[in-house]
């Protein structure tokens, strides 16, 4: 017992050394800091929200060939988010300092209420469409809709912690 | 006793930029002393970040004077100014 909570431990560290390596990597890289000024991350923020809408509408039209590419660059815009905030949003306490915990405090509290207000939005849609399912009523959507409307209650919930991150941060000092 | 809000509460002033140009110190070496990453640094030199007590101690251990000499509840008067003024008290 005690050998194998030794490997355990073990494999920990290991595991912890290699996301340290990345933090560092990922907050030293300067590579994007083009799109580290609050406006910029902003605009991204607001992107990601209308593809969002977009890959929506488009399903609802049933458009394939302009739903893909708004999924494409959704998670395009899902990547740049996460690189333009370096990714504070997902890595452990141990490898982001007080100010990081402090905004990701934040951020996770605010993204909760975000999803639990989108989460209730679709319930209650979903519940009335199942009440309005009566022989007799024209149902507000299809079943085919109510799937693709899950769709997209899950990708604004997805990006809602990095947007709410990238949102409130302001643009970055220089390192010297 | 009602809780204030962050946007609320007082500002806290720091003569950081001032000590680490005067020590010849970039924000990387700052960061990497007191154990935070550089954007730290700069966000409480630009006065967008209130420092925690442990954060704040270590900054004041670094440049090896008291935490009331670096950071404050009222804006500071610059280092020149203050010398300034103790040199004309003085005489």
């Amino acid at each position: 017992m005690k050998e194998l909570d030794r490997k355990a431990r073990a494999l920990r560290d290991r595991a912890m050394v290699d996301v340290r390596e990345k933090a560092d990597r990922d907050f030293s890289d300067t590579r994007y800091n083009w799109l580290r000024t609050r406006p910029r991350r902003r605009l991204l923020v607001a992107l990601t929200y209308l593809l969002v809408l977009s890959y929506g509408t488009t399903n609802y039209f049933d458009l394939p060939l302009a739903t893909l590419p708004a999924l494409i660059l959704f998670m395009a815009c899902i990547w740049l988010l996460r690189v333009s905030v370096r990714g504070v949003t997902d890595y452990p306490d141990e490898v982001v300092d007080e100010r990081m915990r402090e905004m990701r405090g934040y951020t996770y509290r605010y993204a909760f209420m975000g999803v639990m207000v989108i989460m209730s939005g679709y319930l209650v849609f979903y519940i009335l469409n199942q009440l309005l399912a009566k022989p007799g009523y024209v149902l507000p959507m299809t079943a085919d809709q109510l799937h693709d409307l899950a769709f997209v209650t899950f990708f604004a919930c997805m990006a809602l912690p990095s947007a709410i991150y990238a949102w409130n941060e302001p643009g970055e000092p220089e390192a010297v | 006793m009602g809780r204030t809000k962050r946007s609320d509460e007082p500002p806290v002033y720091n003569r950081l930029a001032a000590l680490r140009a005067d020590r010849q110190l970039s924000r990387q070496d700052v960061a990497n002393a007191v154990g935070v990453h550089y954007q730290t640094i700069g966000y409480l030199e630009r006065g967008e970040y209130r420092p925690s007590l442990l954060l704040a101690l270590r900054i004041s251990k670094l440049f090896e004077l008291p935490v009331e000499a670096i950071f404050s509840l009222e804006p500071m008067q610059s280092m020149s100014e203050q010398l300034f003024d103790r040199e004309r008290n003085a005489s």
